[in-house]
């Protein structure tokens, strides 16, 4: 063995756990692709069913996402910037739905926007406007569940982010507006992709506070893991398809936008 | 030795599991997988059984009629199956490891809604439209295929909001009233009868839902799994399943 | 009027910044301090992103901030350009958009022609299209300097601008520097800790140390005549504090000094240059002359002499050439005499 070689050599504590660790991740996977019916796959992705909640697994994911976005990192400036939005319980409130199981997300949502809820009473008496079982539902359940992705990403990237660059541009006549948007937001912008990303890949699983608070309806409410999960009862084979579907169309999306932050990372 | 170690750690694993193999001094486990919708009825039967049986605990696991049934066709350790439909029975037995399954016990479907039947919903044909916001289970699902079933039995048809992995779910957002109705089984009405309304469906008794109960081929205790058959098949297992809201087979 | 009037009180857990600077256009002030003397503080007061507790700060006859008077303008809205210490170019932007950031800001169309002068005055029209982090150190220097002069500020503030450079080319960007300025007809500020700076550079000197201002006037004589140890340390000179009368001055530490004003009386300060004083093995013949018994404390190489620290009393530093030192034998330790001619010697008055 050269030297480089032994040098690099892991001690076995830590290269022991380390491969038990990337065998656990990757086996129930490699089952999953095992067991993928892969003769009748083109026509399984190719049947309106498939496509109908593949469309709306993404349309919904990406529109979470951009509620994530529009709302979250303001929350993640005021977090940082603010006394009042800087205390321990905002921080406790956006990471509530990291570890809330998602039914009681869902549960939750349908106790604040249900037509019994909070807010969905004053929509439901006032304006006869049910969020429930609409497409609309599915898309707050899923920012509900995938928003604090962001935040957190943000929060950490502005919380390390060297504020006298803001300075800087304030002595140079710019405005506030024109310091977050042409200072701020360009310094964190790989936090701000890579939260995104985080965020999606969340909003694209969501399963739980779907189901609870959206109901599962093809072609408005029932999304990919939704429409796996009723595969499940009648075959098993055409659930790990779509399994298989929802996997890889998040690797390539992931590969291809990883690609893209880590160029924006080295210009 | 770092084998060893791994061996004892993995004793104690499945220790923890309860998997263990039995001892002499060990009580005998009679495992019984049965579909969600018997659990008040199955759980009175099985304290029933162990009155009669000292000495003998019988573990309960209830759970969607598919699920359990793929539990079994994939070598789970179950003496005794009870599932709510006859086509998941069939999937068992076709793969050879049911023993003479037979019917016990019928269900039918029923209509619920929130207390004071806010829509004022009188029977199937209210819930076409927009108008009545209604759950079903999905087709996929027994309580769907059965719904399916009654909707094609009397030429009704359900624009449903939801089409649930169970009824359970069903019955659930009735209850929240986010919904105006929801197509459930008799059972499950009669089980949440201080949470929501009735609205019997007259036709429903043309397309009952057959239950059916078997011993699984591997039990390792096939007389105690036959015994218990017997006892949800005979006059007392009937009475309870009677005053659950079950029809007789 | 024009320029910059400042009063600045401030108040830092603990640390008080108390300081008045006056400075017209078309020169450049130096505001010379040891580190923690207020300086940067200073200057972030000036710029606004530090509001003051006390005093008052006017550029071009706007105040700028007055907290009796409930005054404030934010940074944006000063005229002033700030060149940080470590230049806090984005990193995101090309040099180009670097320098135009300001006119852009100010939607200043004409000051967008004028950061492409200012670049190409400063030598970095070629760099327009790199990004900072591919710039050398003074490049870097060079494209902060366009960047802030861009925005045509009333005032020009300089923090540290050499302090990020390695020795050799802090030389090079010190001569250049003195050149850029001359184009700027506002006020200059140049925060440094190295009188070498000032020296060069500056029209006026501002001491500053423990947040007070201790001295301040032209270069030149700030440069002749110190007024604390801490401004002759830095101008390489040895400072005695001493009561004088009829050409002969006695100090703190009762050392007899004779000095060539005979005229003046009460306190003075003495000024010795390095290269003013002889060392001797024996008691030097001659007079008149001022001459003390001293031990060698140290030694320190310079560029072409040897800064030989000693104990007196008087402490003093003197500079001599290596053979020198080979001839005296010298090393720590080594009983010696030290002299300095009257002639060699400043002496004035002490002002405060």
């Amino acid at each position: 063995m050269n030297r480089a070689a032994a040098a690099a050599r892991q001690p076995w504590y830590i290269a022991v756990p380390g491969v038990v660790a990337v065998a656990f991740l990757a086996l129930p996977l490699l089952g999953l692709l095992g067991q993928a019916p892969w003769g009748g796959m083109w026509e399984l992705l190719t049947s309106e069913e498939v496509l109908v909640a593949l469309r709306l697994s993404l349309t919904t994911s990406l529109a979470a996402t951009a509620v994530a976005v529009l709302l979250g990192i303001p929350l993640a400036v005021l977090m940082t910037r603010s006394r009042a939005f800087g205390g321990g319980w905002v921080r406790a409130l956006v990471t509530l739905p990291l570890i809330l199981p998602p039914v009681v997300g869902g549960v939750a949502l349908l106790a604040a926007f249900g037509r019994r809820g909070l807010a969905g009473q004053v929509l439901f008496e006032g304006f006869g406007i049910q969020i429930p079982f609409t497409t609309v539902a599915v898309v707050i359940a899923e920012a509900f569940v995938a928003m604090p992705f962001l935040v957190i990403t943000v929060e950490g990237a502005l919380r390390s982010s060297d504020r006298r660059f803001e300075q800087a541009a304030a002595t140079l006549g710019a405005r506030r507006w024109t310091v977050f948007r042409r200072i701020t937001l360009p310094l964190i912008g790989p936090s701000i992709a890579a939260g995104a990303v985080l965020c999606w890949a969340r909003a694209l699983g969501e399963f739980g506070a779907t189901l609870t608070f959206a109901g599962s309806f093809p072609g408005i409410t029932r999304t990919m893991p939704l429409a796996v999960y009723a595969a499940l009862d009648v075959d098993r084979s055409q659930a790990i398809a779509l399994s298989v579907v929802l996997l890889l169309v998040s690797v390539l999306i992931l590969v291809g936008l990883r690609g893209r932050f880590l160029t924006g990372l080295r210009r | 030795m770092t084998a060893g170690r791994v061996a004892v750690a993995a004793a104690a694993l499945l220790a923890l599991a309860g998997c263990g193999s039995p001892s002499g001094t060990e009580a005998v486990t009679l495992n019984v997988s049965a579909a969600s919708s018997l659990t008040e009825a199955f759980t009175r039967i099985a304290d029933e059984f162990e009155a009669d049986h000292p000495g003998i605990s019988v573990a309960l696991n209830f759970a969607g009629s598919s699920a359990l049934a793929e539990q079994v066709n994939a070598g789970a350790p179950v003496d005794v199956l009870a599932t709510a439909s006859s086509e998941t029975m069939t999937t068992v037995s076709d793969a050879g490891n049911a023993v003479d399954p037979r019917p016990f016990a019928t269900n039918v479907l029923t209509i619920v809604v929130p207390s004071g039947n806010p829509a004022g919903v009188s029977g199937l044909a209210d819930l076409s439209g927009s108008d009545v916001r209604t759950a079903i289970c999905a087709p996929e699902v027994p309580c769907g295929a059965a719904t399916a079933a009654l909707l094609a039995a009397t030429g009704e048809s359900v624009d449903a909001v939801t089409l649930d992995p169970d009824v359970k779910s069903v019955l659930a957002r009735v209850v929240a009233d986010e919904v105006d109705a929801g197509i459930v089984y008799v059972t499950d009405a009669r089980a949440t009868v201080d949470k929501v309304d009735e609205v019997p469906i007259p036709e429903a008794g043309t397309a009952p839902t057959d239950y059916l109960v078997t011993r699984v081929i591997d039990s390792g205790s096939p007389d105690l799994a036959d015994d218990f058959i017997a006892l949800v098949t005979g006059p007392t297992g009937q009475q309870v399943l009677r005053d659950a809201g079950f029809g007789p087979s | 009027m024009t320029g910059l009037t400042a009063r600045v009180e401030l108040d830092r857990g603990g640390f008080r910044l108390d300081a008045t600077i006056d400075a017209a256009p078309g020169r450049i002030t130096a505001i010379l301090g040891p580190n923690g003397s207020g300086k940067t503080t200073l200057i972030s007061a000036i710029a606004g992103l530090t509001a003051i507790d006390g005093g008052r700060i006017t550029i071009d006859g706007v105040v700028v901030d007055d907290p009796d008077a409930g005054a404030f303008l934010p940074p944006d809205e000063r005229r002033v350009g700030v060149v940080f210490q470590d230049y806090l170019l984005f990193p995101h932007l090309t040099v180009r958009d670097n320098v135009e950031f300001g006119p852009r800001s100010r939607r200043d169309v004409t000051g967008r022609a004028g950061a492409g002068e200012w670049m190409e005055r400063l030598g970095v029209a070629t760099l327009a299209s790199r990004y900072p982090r591919d710039l050398s150190g003074g490049q870097a220097q060079r494209v902060a300097m366009a960047r802030a002069l861009a925005t045509d500020p009333s005032v020009l503030l300089l923090d540290e601008p050499l302090a990020a450079l390695d020795a050799s080319t802090r030389l090079e960007v010190r001569r250049e520097l003195r050149s850029h300025l001359g184009g700027f007809a506002g006020v200059t500020l140049l925060v440094t800790h190295d009188p070498l700076d000032a020296l060069v550079l500056a029209d006026d000197v501002v001491i500053l140390e423990g947040g007070r201002v201790t001295q301040r006037g032209a270069t030149d004589d700030v440069a002749r005549r110190p007024g604390t140890p801490y401004v002759a340390t830095l101008m390489g000179a040895n400072l005695l504090h001493a009561v004088a009368d009829s050409g002969v001055a006695r100090t703190e530490d009762g050392v007899s000094v004779a000095i060539p004003d005979r005229s003046l009386a009460g306190e003075i300060v003495i000024v010795l240059r390095p290269e003013a004083i002889s060392l001797h093995r024996r008691h030097p013949e001659g007079s008149p002359r001022n001459v003390w018994p001293v031990v060698v404390r140290e030694l320190e190489p310079r560029l072409d002499r040897i800064l030989v620290h000693v104990s007196g009393p008087p402490d003093l530093a003197v500079a001599v050439t290596p053979a020198a030192v080979a001839d005296l034998d010298i090393s720590p330790g080594t009983q010696l005499w030290a002299s300095a001619k009257a002639l060699d010697l400043d002496a004035y008055a002490r002002t405060s």
